[in-house]
C-alpha cells in the first residue's frame, strides 16, 4: 500500500521537475562577471573595459551594475524574463536589493533596465526610460559599443547622485527623482573567485542528487517496516510518526538545501528582489 | 479493567494524534494563506500607484490643445470607479468581490490604453518632457502590475493545491469559509502587457 503511494509520488515529483525544466528560454545561470555578452554583440575589449569598471564601482559603492547580452527571450516577454533572471541570479546585496541589470536582446533589439527595490527611489521609472531613450539612437545607429557604454556612464552617473548628464535640450525637466536612497554603509561583499563555479555547480547538483536518492530510498525502507496508519487516524497519515507529509517535507528540505548549495559559489549577491522597476525600449 | 485501560489509552494516543495531526494541517495552511493575503497587499499597493498617477496624467493631457476630451474623461471615470472600491479585507478569498477589483481595475487599464493611443495623434504633447516622464511612470507601473499579478497567481495556486489536496482538503472544509480557494487573475487584454506606445 504504503509502497504503491510512494511511487506515485515520486512520479509526480519527476513529472514536476521534468516541467519545470521543460521552459521555452530558460533564465541562465548567474552570471561570473559583472559584463557578459556571449553574442558577439559588443567588441571584446568594450567587455573587457565594462567589467573592470562595474567591478571597481561594486567594490567602491556596493551596488551591483551588471551588463547581460543574452540573443532573445525567445516567446517570453522581455520585462518578465528579466524580472525572473534579476530574482535568479539574486543582483544586489541581501536586505538592501540594490542591484541593477542592464539587459541588451540584439535579436530582439530589446533593451531594459532592470531595478533591484533598494534603487528604485535612486533611478526611478522614468530616469531609467531618460536613460533607454538616450541610448537607443545608437543602437539604430548600429554602434552598439558606444551606447551601451554611455548608458552605463548615464546609469553610474545617476547612482553617484549627479544630475543626469544633458544630453538633450529639454533635460532640464523637473526632478522626478526623489530622495536619494540612503546608502547604508555596509562592508562591501567579497566574492570568490568565480572561475570554477562551473564545476562548482555541476559539483553541487551531483551531490544533491546523490543525497536526494539515499534519503528517498532510506525513507521507503523505513515506510514499508511500519506498519500502516490507524484506523480513525485518516486527517493525516502523520499517524504513523514519520508520514508522507513529514517525509515530504524532508525532502523539501534536502532538496533546497541541495539547491542552495549549487546556487552558491558564484557570482550573486544574495539580493535580488525587485518589482518590475525600470524600463524598456527598443530598437 | 487492565484491557479497558489500554483501549482508552489507545483511544487517547490515537485522539492526540489527530488533534496534532489537525493543528499542523491548519497551521500550514494558515501560513499560505498569510502568503497570498501579502502578495494580494503588494497587488493593491501597484494598483493605487497607478491610481496616483491618473490626476497628473489627465492634467497633462488636459493642458495640450484640443485634446479628445471624451479619452481622458473615460480614464477620470474609471479611476474614480477604481477610487470607489470598497471591498474591505479578504477579497482574495471572496470570488465575487475579486471579480469586482479586477472588473474595474481592467476597465481603467483600457480607458488608459485608448488614452495613450489617441496621444500618438498628438506629437507636441508627446515630445514635453513631463508627459514622456508619465509615460514612463506608467509603463513601469503597469509593468509592476503585471509582476505583482503573477506572484499573486503563484502564491494562490500553490494555497489552492495544498488546500485541495487529500486529506487537507477535509480539514479545510471543516473550517467553513476561512479557507476558501483564492481567485486567479485571469490574462485579460491591455493588462498583462503594459500599453506599448513607440517611444
Amino acid at each position: 500500500m504504503n509502497a504503491v503511494r510512494w511511487l506515485f509520488a515520486l512520479l509526480v515529483l519527476i513529472g514536476l521537475s521534468a516541467a519545470a525544466n521543460a521552459a521555452d528560454v530558460p533564465i541562465p545561470p548567474s552570471p561570473t562577471h559583472w559584463a557578459t555578452d556571449a553574442t558577439g554583440f559588443l567588441a571584446p575589449q568594450t567587455v573587457v573595459a565594462l567589467d573592470a569598471r562595474l567591478r571597481a564601482y561594486e567594490s567602491s559603492s556596493g551596488h551591483q551594475v551588471l551588463v547581460y547580452v543574452a540573443p532573445t527571450t525567445g516567446a517570453t516577454p522581455t520585462e518578465d524574463w528579466t524580472v525572473r533572471a534579476f530574482a535568479r541570479w539574486k543582483v544586489g546585496r541581501k536586505g538592501l536589493d540594490d542591484g541593477l541589470v542592464l539587459f541588451v536582446f540584439p535579436k530582439d533589439r530589446k533593451l531594459r533596465i532592470e531595478v533591484g527595490y533598494g534603487l528604485e527611489q535612486t533611478i526611478p521609472d522614468a530616469t531609467a526610460a531618460r536613460i533607454i531613450r538616450d541610448i537607443t539612437p545608437e543602437l539604430k545607429a548600429g554602434k552598439p559599443d558606444a551606447a551601451v557604454t554611455s548608458g552605463i556612464d548615464e546609469i553610474l552617473a545617476v547612482l553617484a547622485g549627479e544630475p543626469r548628464p544633458a544630453r538633450d535640450s529639454a533635460a532640464a525637466g523637473k526632478n522626478l527623482d526623489g530622495p536619494r536612497a540612503s546608502s547604508v554603509p555596509n562592508p562591501v561583499p567579497v566574492y570568490p573567485d568565480t572561475g570554477s563555479s562551473r564545476f562548482g555547480e555541476f559539483f553541487g547538483e551531483a551531490i544533491g542528487i546523490l543525497i536526494g536518492l539515499l534519503v528517498v530510498a532510506g525513507i521507503i525502507a523505513l515506510i514499508m517496516k511500519l506498519p500502516d496508519p490507524p484506523k480513525g487516524a485518516y486527517i493525516s497519515s502523520r499517524g504513523s510518526g514519520f508520514g508522507f507529509f513529514d517525509a515530504l517535507n524532508l525532502i523539501g528540505g534536502i532538496a533546497s538545501i541541495a539547491g542552495s548549495f549549487s546556487g552558491g559559489g558564484g557570482f550573486s549577491g544574495g539580493g535580488g528582489s525587485s518589482g518590475g522597476g525600470g524600463a524598456s525600449g527598443s530598437w | 479493567m487492565n484491557r479497558g485501560l489500554i483501549v482508552l489509552g489507545g483511544f487517547v494516543v490515537i485522539v492526540l494524534i489527530a488533534v496534532m495531526s489537525l493543528a499542523g494541517t491548519y497551521n500550514r495552511l494558515v501560513t499560505l494563506d498569510q502568503a497570498v493575503q501579502s502578495q494580494w497587499a503588494q497587488v493593491e499597493s501597484v494598483y493605487q500607484r497607478r491610481a496616483d498617477l491618473i490626476p497628473n496624467l489627465v492634467a497633462t493631457v488636459k493642458g495640450a490643445a484640443n485634446f479628445e476630451k471624451s479619452t481622458y474623461v473615460a480614464v477620470a471615470e474609471a479611476r474614480s470607479k477604481v477610487g470607489q472600491l470598497n471591498l474591505g479585507s479578504g477579497v482574495p478569498n471572496d470570488p465575487a468581490a475579486f471579480a469586482k477589483f479586477s472588473a474595474a481595475q481592467d476597465g481603467l487599464s483600457s480607458a488608459l490604453s485608448r488614452l495613450l493611443v489617441v496621444v500618438e495623434k498628438y506629437p507636441d504633447l508627446k515630445a514635453t518632457q513631463n508627459f514622456s516622464d508619465l509615460q514612463a511612470q506608467l509603463e513601469g507601473t503597469e509593468n509592476r502590475i503585471a509582476v505583482e499579478r503573477r506572484r499573486f497567481n503563484e502564491a494562490a495556486q500553490t494555497f489552492n493545491t495544498t488546500r485541495d489536496s487529500f486529506p487537507t482538503v477535509l480539514v479545510a472544509g471543516f473550517f467553513g469559509s476561512r479557507f476558501n480557494e483564492k481567485a486567479y487573475f485571469k490574462s485579460q487584454a491591455g493588462s498583462e502587457v503594459a500599453p506599448q506606445v513607440k517611444l
